[in-house]
């Protein structure tokens, strides 16, 4: 139809030039009326007649104008930009209608889409493996030693992997890290130590170069290493030349074979950037991992279900194996040496701990994205009746119901339109937020980006219910004669439908408010009071560097211990500096534990406990008080008695009732450590967990794995934000000077390590109390702006009653009243919802009792006066009515 | 056949205005109006503004095509004038208004001798 697109395209460019068009036809018209003029008086008319003579040969001049102008247009669009102009006039009149719905609006999808994202980030991504819902992973809990998700050992890894009937195929994975040298600057590079098998059991293949074989996997192997995406790009700038470039890690060469695509992260999908793995060795297991099957655990195991297998199977398949291996062990296995393997599903486990807390999330912001839509809706219907009116009259007067009806639509659609565009733009500010300040413990914070689903969703929901509001004026009006809504537009009062819904709308935004307010109330309580648990430590005013003395840089522990020494002297020297000490691990920030036996106890009684490795002056330097006996010292060295200092809660676990001082344990086999002191509980774990029980040794007279670690803390005798940077900088240069190879990270303070710790807590309890105070707002404007409609409604209701005598206090507190009932029924309505939904509140609460009493006494009382306060402003318009000048009016 | 007369009488007035400027050249709507009144000897009583919309829906068609000029007393007036498109479809009407006249023509002399 090649003339009927013509036809459209010329009258769609009509629509632009109307005013031309019209003015060209004119001129055309007037001339033709002049010609014609001409020609009578030609015939000799008279100039007057000649004109009437003209207009009747002409015929219907305007309806010549008219005619011409309906073939120019296309009337759906010409009327829809009529509704348009109309539209943005009716908002640009009602600035504060407009702003309050468009803030509703955008803080409701906003949040939302921002939420949801967070969710489907966190919760509903697949992993980028191929079927990742056949993946487990499989790791032992020792029951009677309380160590839990410990993973394996490699003997054991062995077993599961060639005995078992359920899998058909099996990683091991375990966590490294590395100095990196080699070329430029020396990098710590966490790193993962993995089987052959795990990159086919992904399916994963190496972007560039290969992963490597069973054959490089072997004790003896010559050292190869695939690295990440990022670290290519980062530290190699993506050059190709790199493959087959040897490295070396902590001093032993290894060369690069591979590189990751960005999308690979394991072990831990979605872990934070900073601990996620840069570089992958094999495991390569040594010979003497064998020799002892128990002493050290730590192997991660994944496997992959055959088909068809579920992993009830697999955990019967598992048990078994577990079964016969302890029985074939019997040396390894005895006492309290029993483990208990168990399989959990890949994908879950990482986000298992927070799934309470993104339900927590998500359910508050369902309630701000409801209390926005009824914010909305009444908003929209209050605004529906003041306009009966005008629709009745434009109805009267000939417009057509599917004219007014697609005016309102039109107007809606501009409102939830604008609010839409403001919510977008907010819902990136919340997620660039989140990602900004979220807790390193949810780690996919970091992946979360705008999902298009959810914000889908949320348009959706919201415009849909702009757009069923927006038009109740018009299906109303279509309902009723217009005459019958002209006289019913003069009438006093809301109908008895639309009050009753208005009310459960205020009601139920109430509601969810006081749900919302009594969440946060509870966890700003519970953060208040984990806040101020004793530490056990002081951290004040105290920074920390951290460093490494790997292996093969210090073979001989003489020399580390010549330059540790060395260092704490130059440290305590610094101008600033009051204590200095070093540790292999810190409170809050790494933990190691080591196993035991007392002495005098049946063998077999084997017993865990946290570990550190300090200098002398390490608890003076914390701050941690020692209860009984004495300090490490200088003489506590290699050539003296091993000693050992206890925590409170070991001497009152294992020693209750004795004095601990002189008693002697066995470490590992390694040696016996005599009892010295007893210092007081630190918090080692997190701030919300009790003090472990714990062992410190002197690390100037043990070897052990943990030796090559140190943290230099150093206690600093002002607070001065100056003299601690001028220390920080001081100290890692002293560092450099005495090894410029040395690695320096993890600098930071005390008090940090403690922020850091209960960053989750704050991030969830910022959130739900910011939700709380946006419901709140939220459901006062609501309130405020039904009690404002209903007084403007019943003006000459009020007017009446005050000419009849009322007093203007009545009045106002007939208005004062009616608000607060509806605030008494949210707040029944609201403790009822909290009360439905508090469970999910209780893994994120510390020592509170989520059914508070004070807390649900108070918070309710404190909304309700809210309620009372946003009912003020209309009571005292109420108050404000003229009953004369009101009545004449009428 | 319910067509109404409206539609006939467009049809036959879009035939006309064609065959008027194919005969005239380049001609304003009141010469077009003129034109026709002298042809039909006034036997076709025409409102001369409702030549104005037909005017515009050929344009929009395609058929003509108009231009600002000045008339032969020295008045602006918008001139009229056929397209090469106007052309096929003016033979192409003409064909089948024949046709059709000779259709009508056949079964009305038929029905006389009938």
């Amino acid at each position: 139809m090649g003339g009927g697109l013509r036809v459209f395209l010329s009258r769609l460019a009509g629509l632009f030039r109307r005013k031309h068009a019209d003015e060209s036809l004119g001129a055309e018209l007037r001339s033709h009326l002049e010609m014609l003029e001409q020609e009578n008086i030609r015939r000799g008319m008279s100039a007057d007649e000649a004109r009437y003579a003209a207009r009747r040969e002409f015929g219907g001049f305007e309806q010549t104008i008219e005619d011409h102008r309906q073939l120019r247009s296309l009337p759906m669009l010409e009327n829809f930009s009529r509704d348009l102009r109309l539209g943005i006039r009716m908002l640009g009149k009602n600035p504060g209608f407009t702003l309050v719905a468009v803030i509703t609006l955008a803080l409701g999808i906003g949040a939302n889409t921002a939420v949801f994202s967070l969710v489907n980030a966190v919760l509903i991504r697949r992993l980028p493996y191929k079927d990742p819902e056949q993946l487990v992973l499989l790791t032992e809990t020792l029951p009677q030693l309380g160590a839990n998700e410990v993973g394996v050992a490699a003997g054991e890894y062995l077993d599961y992997r060639d005995q078992n009937r359920c899998f058909s195929q099996t990683a091991a994975y375990e966590t490294a890290g590395f100095n990196l040298t080699g070329d430029g600057i020396p990098l710590r590079v966490q790193a993962a130590r993995v089987s052959a098998s795990a990159f086919s059991l992904l399916s994963v293949n190496a972007q560039l170069g290969r992963t490597f074989t069973d054959e490089e996997d072997r004790d003896g192997a010559p050292g190869v290493a695939v690295i990440s995406g990022s670290l290519w790009r980062n530290h190699y700038s993506g050059s190709q030349g790199f493959l087959g470039k040897t490295i070396r890690l902590d001093e032993k060469p290894f060369t690069i074979i591979g590189v990751m695509p960005a999308s690979f992260q394991f072990p831990f999908d979605g872990a934070p950037i900073s601990d996620r793995a840069d570089l992958w060795v094999p495991i390569a297991f040594s010979s003497d991992r064998f020799a002892d099957r128990v002493r050290e655990f730590g192997i991660g195991v994944i496997g992959r279900l055959k088909q068809g297998v579920t992993s009830a199977l697999a955990q019967q398949d598992i048990l078994r194996i577990a079964d016969n291996f302890m029985r074939d062990h019997p040396e390894s296995y005895a006492g309290t040496v029993r483990v208990s393997p168990r399989t959990f599903p890949f994908a879950g486990h990482a986000v298992e701990k927070i799934r309470p807390l993104v339900w927590l999330l998500e359910s508050a912001v369902a309630c701000v994205l409801l209390i926005a839509c009824a914010n909305v809706a009444n908003l929209l219907m209050a605004k529906a009746r003041s306009r009966r009116r005008e629709m009745a009259i434009r109805s009267a007067v000939g417009a057509a119901r599917g004219r007014l009806l697609s005016q309102c639509l039109v107007e809606s659609f501009l409102l939830s339109l604008l609010g839409a565009g403001v919510g977008l733009a907010l819902s990136l500010l919340m997620i660039s937020a989140a990602r900004q300040f979220g807790p390193s413990s949810l780690p996919q914070l970091q992946d979360v980006s705008l999902d298009p689903a959810a914000l889908a969703f949320t348009l959706i929901l919201s415009v849909t219910i702009t757009l069923f509001f927006g038009l109740v004026p018009a299906l109303q009006l279509s309902r009723v004669s217009p005459q019958l809504a002209l006289k019913d537009a003069a009438q006093v009062g809301r109908s008895q439908a639309t009050r009753r819904l208005q009310d459960t709308l205020v009601v139920l935004e109430i509601g969810a408010a006081l749900a919302l307010l009594i969440g946060g109330t509870l966890l700003l309580q519970s953060f208040v009071r984990l806040l101020n648990v004793p530490t056990g430590f002081q951290p004040q005013n105290t920074v920390i560097v951290r460093t490494l003395f790997d292996w093969s840089r210090y073979p001989d522990p003489l020399k580390r211990e010549a330059v540790q020494k060395e260092l704490l002297t130059r440290l305590a020297a610094l101008p600033g500096a009051k204590l200095v000490a070093e540790a292999s691990h810190l409170p809050l920030s790494e933990v190691r534990q080591i196993g035991f036996y007392i002495e005098g106890t049946p063998p077999g009684e084997f017993r865990w406990a946290n570990n550190s490795l300090v200098s002398p002056g390490y608890f003076r330097a914390m701050g941690i008080s020692m209860l009984r006996g004495r300090d490490f010292t200088e003489q506590d060295d290699r050539m003296s008695t091993n000693v050992a200092v206890i925590s409170e809660a070991l001497a009152k676990q294992f020693f209750a009732n004795q004095d601990p001082i002189g008693k002697r344990f066995n470490w590992g086999g390694r040696a016996d450590f005599t009892i010295i002191g007893v210092a007081a509980d630190v918090r080692v774990t997190a701030l919300d967990a009790d003090p472990p029980p714990m062992i410190y040794d002197s690390m100037f007279q043990v070897e052990s794995g943990a030796s090559s670690r140190t943290a230099f803390v150093v206690k600093l005798g002002s607070a001065d934000a100056a003299v601690q940077r001028a220390v920080l900088q001081s100290v890692q240069q002293e560092i450099w000077h005495l090894d410029k190879d040395l690695p320096i990270y993890g600098v930071s303070t005390l008090q940090s390590l403690i922020e850091e710790s209960v960053s989750q807590r704050r991030f969830t309890m910022v959130l739900i109390g910011g939700f709380g105070i946006l419901a709140l707002v939220l459901a006062l404007i609501g309130l405020f702006g039904v009690a404002s409609y209903v007084v403007v409604l019943r003006q000459q209701e009020l007017a009446l009653r005050m000419a009849l005598g009322a007093g203007r206090a009545t009045v106002g507190w007939m208005v004062l009243k009616q608000g607060g009932l509806l605030g008494v029924a949210g707040c029944i309505v609201g403790l009822f919802v909290f009360f439905a939904g508090s469970s999910l509140l209780s893994s994120s609460l510390y020592q509170t009792n989520r059914h508070d009493p004070l807390t649900l006494l108070l918070v309710p009382l404190i909304l309700f006066l809210a309620t009372l306060f946003a009912s003020y402003w209309p009571a005292r318009r109420a108050m404000r009515v003229d009953p004369m000048t009101l009545l004449r009016y009428e | 056949m319910t067509t109404p007369r409206g539609e006939v009488l467009q049809g036959t007035l879009d035939l006309i205005v064609l065959q008027t400027l194919s005969a005239m050249g380049p001609l304003h709507g009141y010469g077009i109006a003129v034109r026709i009144q002298q042809v039909s000897e006034d036997l076709l009583k025409l409102n001369q503004g409702t030549l104005y919309p037909a005017l515009l829906r050929l344009e929009q068609k395609g058929w003509i095509s108009s231009k600002w000029g000045v008339s032969e007393n020295n008045r602006k007036a918008k001139f009229y004038s056929l397209t090469r498109s106007g052309k096929k479809q003016l033979a192409a009407e003409a064909e089948s208004w024949e046709r059709m006249a000779s259709v009508i023509s056949r079964f009305l002399t038929g029905a006389e001798g009938a």
